[in-house]
């Protein structure tokens, strides 16, 4: 096992990692940029090494100074968190020189998954279902032709992808001349890589994803689903774990699905393949695969019994996986609840400002995972996320109830956050019948959630 | 930024952030926007808790305002220069030492002129970003 490990990251998945290498017995260092000093993470952590000033490219993301902060301590591995540099194939080739581990998989894997129109043709090659679309990158004539042939709407996708730039819902023809030069060009300038592929749009899908671990020694597992319909312009807003609409079958033929692409790219450490699913027809469909822990992590181990983290520190190490497919067992139900620094009322425009007062709920089946102290200032270089909130129970109801239990015992003063949104959601009625999709929140709360002013 | 209505919220957010923070100046880089922002107090000096409308106020003569603090911008083991010890008069634009990173050097070149007051760390020792290297003071030149 390593003997101390670098977090390469910031906010509540840097204490996240040094919780776990704390109870693993391994020493941390923290790296920070000049305005996080006092945060939680850095505090927490055995050494801190700030690395740059507040703006992400200089601190988070410099990779000299990151490089020189692990060799100065003498760190052996270094762990990315999520965001930042975890998918960076760059960096991980970096370490590996330097003799660091990456706790993470190859250089490969977050390559060939980062492309979008590369991990798709991989994924037809390997037998996972996609959903049908152009077979390579396209120009607008090849877009056009397969939309007259299979149908509209479709859905422009840019290659080099993520985070819902370059994606554009084309429902005709002429829609989509407009909207395929557009989606090509936002790549460009995100990503400088304009190439463009479309696949057919599925309007009342859910997003279903399945979390993989997989070790150096060839055993690669699932451990179930994560339920991430209720989305806000591709943003999760809540997870679940399982899917209720999942079977036994299903959930069995989802994982295998999900075993096979992490097999397919040679995979290493916790993977999340993310699937759209079609109610009706009982379908899978691949999306992307995520090469890194996420966010929504909680919400599996609780079900699971697992620590995550902890699992991709010792399969890193070389270790094998700690569980076999057969010993995974999902026990009950948690949701996730992001609070973010947010205004839901002004079209979700980010908060900042400083904590006055903070209390995170407890009691049975209560979760909090954040890096917030009252004081903590909310700061407007990062990611917004605050906190995040699980409750667990025998079953989603349970759940349920906590969580709003928990979201009414909570305080967070000083700043506007989107836990009031979550708390509205949790008594909507399509949402507690499980009747969401992937654009539920954009129809349901149209003028509130949809949209930003100017 | 959506309007200019917008952007200004966001520097005075920005500069709000500064001062909660006690921040001597702040850089602030995306793809499309460039921004320093720099208090008007000296590093070193306790900073007065001057609302935004002060900032017209005279910079006062606080005692220690004219030693600044040479900090290090990168990561890395320091090297004094050799011929460097307290009392040494140090010239703007003089290489002072380096800062020994992975596979490269950084130099460290005075930003100002003055007398070396004293050495915050000695050569050898590991620095990271911010952290002062060099007192200089600048009224003695």
């Amino acid at each position: 096992m390593f003997k101390k490990v670098l977090i390469a990251n910031r906010g509540e998945i840097a204490l996240r990692v040094i919780r776990a290498c704390k109870e693993l017995g391994i020493e941390t260092v923290a790296i920070h940029s000049d305005v996080d000093r006092e945060t939680l993470p850095v505090l927490a952590a055995d050494e801190r090494v700030c690395v740059g000033p507040a703006p992400s490219m200089k601190s988070y993301l410099n990779i000299p100074q990151i490089l020189t902060a692990a060799q100065l301590t003498e760190a052996d591995a270094i762990h990315p968190g999520y965001g930042f540099l975890a998918e960076r194939a760059d960096f991980v080739e970096i370490c590996e020189e330097q003799g660091l581990v990456f706790v993470g998989p190859s250089a490969e894997a977050i390559r060939l998954m980062g492309d979008k129109a590369e991990a798709r043709k991989t994924m037809i090659k390997n037998g996972v279902p996609v959903m049908p679309g152009t077979d390579d990158v396209a120009d607008v004539e090849a877009a056009r032709a397969f939309g007259e042939e299979h149908g509209f709407p479709l859905m422009i996708k840019a290659a080099a992808g993520g985070g819902g730039k370059g994606m554009r819902v084309a429902h005709d023809a002429s829609e989509l001349e407009r909207l395929f030069e557009q989606a090509a060009n936002e790549a460009k300038s995100a990503f400088g890589d304009s190439r463009i592929y479309v696949e057919k749009f599925l309007a009342r899908a859910r997003h279903i994803e399945f979390q993989v671990m997989a070790d150096q020694h060839g055993n690669v597992i699932h451990l179930g689903e994560r339920d991430c319909s209720v989305q806000r312009r591709n943003q999760k807003l809540i997870e679940e774990c399982p899917s209720m609409v999942l079977s036994e079958a299903k959930r069995k033929e989802g994982g295998k699905i999900a075993v096979n692409a992490a097999k397919a790219c040679d995979y290493e450490g916790a993977g999340t393949v993310e699937f759209l699913y079609d109610e009706e027809t009982e379908k899978f469909y691949f999306l992307e695969m995520n090469t890194r822990i996420q966010v929504e992590h909680p919400v599996t181990e609780e079900v699971c019994g697992i620590d995550l983290v902890k699992e991709q520190l010792r399969v890193a190490a070389g270790e094998k996986l700690s569980l076999k497919q057969k010993d995974v067992v999902m026990r009950g139900h948690a949701i996730e609840c992001r609070i973010n620094a947010e205004k839901p009322d002004e079209g979700f425009r980010p908060s900042v400002g400083t904590i006055d007062t903070l209390h995170f709920p407890g009691g049975p089946g209560v979760r909090v995972d954040s890096f917030l102290t009252s004081g903590s200032k909310v700061l407007p270089f990062y990611d917004s996320l605050l906190a995040k909130v699980i409750a667990y129970g025998a079953d989603r109801d349970e759940a349920l109830a906590r969580m709003r239990r928990v979201l009414d015992e909570m305080i967070v003063s000083g700043i506007s956050t989107t836990a009031s949104f979550h708390r509205a959601l949790l008594d909507n009625p399509s949402f507690l019948r499980g009747e969401v999709h992937t654009t539920f929140v954009e129809t349901e709360y149209r003028g509130e959630a949809s949209d930003d002013k100017g | 930024m959506e309007n200019v209505e917008q952007e200004l919220d966001w520097v005075e957010r920005l500069a709000q952030t500064m001062t909660e923070n006690k921040l001597h100046k702040l850089e602030f880089e995306t793809e499309n926007v460039s921004l320093t922002l720099r208090s008007k107090q000296a590093a070193p000096a306790p900073p007065p808790p001057p609302p935004a409308a002060s900032s017209s106020a005279p910079e006062e003569d606080v005692e220690g305002s004219d030693v600044i603090l040479f900090c290090s911008k990168d990561v890395g083991i320091f090297r004094v220069a050799e011929d460097l010890s307290p009392g040494t008069v140090i010239t703007e634009g003089q290489k002072v030492g380096t800062v020994e990173a992975v596979s490269v050097e950084h130099d460290l070149i005075a930003d100002c002129s003055g007398v070396l007051v004293e050495m915050v760390v000695q050569d050898g020792d590991p620095v990271e970003y911010g952290q002062p290297l060099l007192v200089i003071s600048e009224s003695e030149n």
